[in-house]
């Protein structure tokens, strides 16, 4: 039996570069 | 985040459903209220967020605070951000179920589209839900 890991693990790539976001708005408050 | 998007360089598009719609209303966006009721973000008690007026005083407050930092109000805001070449659209599903049209919406609204249309614009980009 192996012991559960909770640390996060090591990215495997490179972060992308964000070039587009689609942002949906459904609450009409502040 | 769409403001930021744009000064990032970003493409942004925005896709006001539900309630969101009232953001983008021309007689509803200059009047948007801080909710009290279930905002465990105010940190005081859910009935108090409840009593009458609690809603008002706070959105006041909120909004002094925000006139304070030279923080835009909601319809300068949104105007800013079409400024920059965001998109704004409006849901049909929800249009239709208010029984809105285009005119009732600021004229910087490009269209009234469906999810699908929307999720034709968002493709290849990430998706943020609030």
């Amino acid at each position: 039996m192996t012991d559960t890991v909770y640390a996060p693990s090591p990215p495997t790539a490179a972060p992308a570069t964000i070039e587009k976001v689609s942002i949906i708005i459904s609450k009409g408050s502040l | 985040m769409a403001n930021g998007a744009r000064a990032e360089g970003i493409e942004a598009n925005l896709f006001f459903t539900f309630f969101g719609l009232d953001a983008i209303h021309k007689a509803r966006n200059e009047h948007i209220k801080l909710a009290t009721v279930g905002n465990p973000g105010l940190h005081f008690a859910t009935m108090a967020g409840g009593l009458p007026g609690v809603s008002t005083v706070m959105t006041h407050y909120m909004n002094h605070k925000m006139e304070k930092l030279d923080i835009p109000s909601i319809p300068e805001f949104i105007e800013m951000i079409a400024d920059t070449g965001a998109g704004l659209y409006a849901c049909k599903a929800s249009v239709d179920l208010f029984g809105l049209e285009k005119n009732d919406f600021i004229e910087q609204v490009q269209d009234i589209i469906t999810v699908g249309e929307f999720y034709e614009k968002a493709a290849g980009g990430q998706i943020i839900f609030t």
